[in-house]
């Protein structure tokens, strides 16, 4: 005879807390996320208006690896990879001489406003975060 | 060792530090502190001893391999398990296992499996 464990059990509760608390970090991240993309291309224009200046290139490749590395494991991986083809058109871009940097510009803006209508429509898909969602300290 | 009782995440980007915090504390019982520097992670793993270190190998200052060398070269903390997290490839996931890290897990990750696949890499390496 099998004896099913309760849907109210303390294991299942615990289990479903948990679920609970990633889906609120996962709206709160999600109701961010435009903000996030919009950063990043922020420090992407400013980086093109001075190509030589490398803290505006550290600042524009570094928020792109976070988005790349972080997108991904908060369930919106789309936005991850056009954040990654970002990074990695960067890092062309870095390393090749200057008439071979068109099509890796072409990439960056074209994954760009990918991640941007992508990061719209979480949001959208979220709706407003629950009280505090997103807002656990580290 | 296969039983974890505390952990240590150490990445420089909050809002993996927090989703890592958040899935290992609910799906676990484990006491999980954070670090966002290599720094802070060097002093934290000295002084609260982890069971296990969850580690982010793209770290500034040298990178989370570096942060993983001093680990191992440390006698307080050379016994410490490390699991890297990393986006590499294959190549650059066995180059991870070589400096001396027990286990990598792949980004992006589940926040929900998270915590099932640190302990299963712990107890893999507790009986090898």
């Amino acid at each position: 005879m099998s004896h099913p464990i309760p849907s109210s059990s303390p294991t299942t509760l615990a289990a479903q807390a948990a679920l609970d608390a990633l889906a609120e970090l996962r709206a709160g991240y999600a109701h961010d996320l435009p903000d996030r993309v919009e950063r990043m291309a922020l420090a992407l224009r400013a980086w093109r208006h001075a190509p030589a200046d490398m803290v505006r290139l550290e600042g524009a490749r570094v928020l792109a690896h976070k988005l790349h590395g972080t997108a991904g494991s908060y369930g919106f991986p789309d936005v991850g990879e056009a954040a990654g083809r970002i990074e990695d058109a960067v890092r062309t871009i870095e390393r090749t001489p200057s008439e071979d940097h068109a099509a890796a510009w072409s990439e960056v803006w074209t994954s760009l406003r990918e991640a941007e209508a992508l990061a719209l429509a979480a949001r959208e898909r979220a709706g407003s975060p629950a009280s505090g969602g997103g807002r656990v300290q580290p | 060792m296969t039983s974890i009782e505390k952990a240590l995440v150490v990445d420089d980007d909050d809002d993996l530090l927090r989703l890592c915090k958040v899935s290992l504390q609910t799906f676990t019982e484990w006491k999980v502190s954070v670090a966002d520097s290599a720094d802070a992670a060097l002093h934290a793993a000295r002084n609260e001893a982890p069971d296990v270190i969850l580690l982010d190998v793209m770290m500034p200052g040298g990178g989370g391999l570096s942060l993983l060398g001093q680990l191992k070269g440390c006698p307080k903390t050379s016994g410490i398990p490390v699991v890297l997290l990393t986006a590499a490839d294959a190549t650059g996931i066995e180059a991870c296992r070589a400096r001396g890290a027990v286990g990598v897990i792949s980004k992006p990750f589940d926040p929900a499996v998270l915590p099932e696949q640190i302990a299963r890499i712990v107890r893999d390496a507790g009986e090898r």
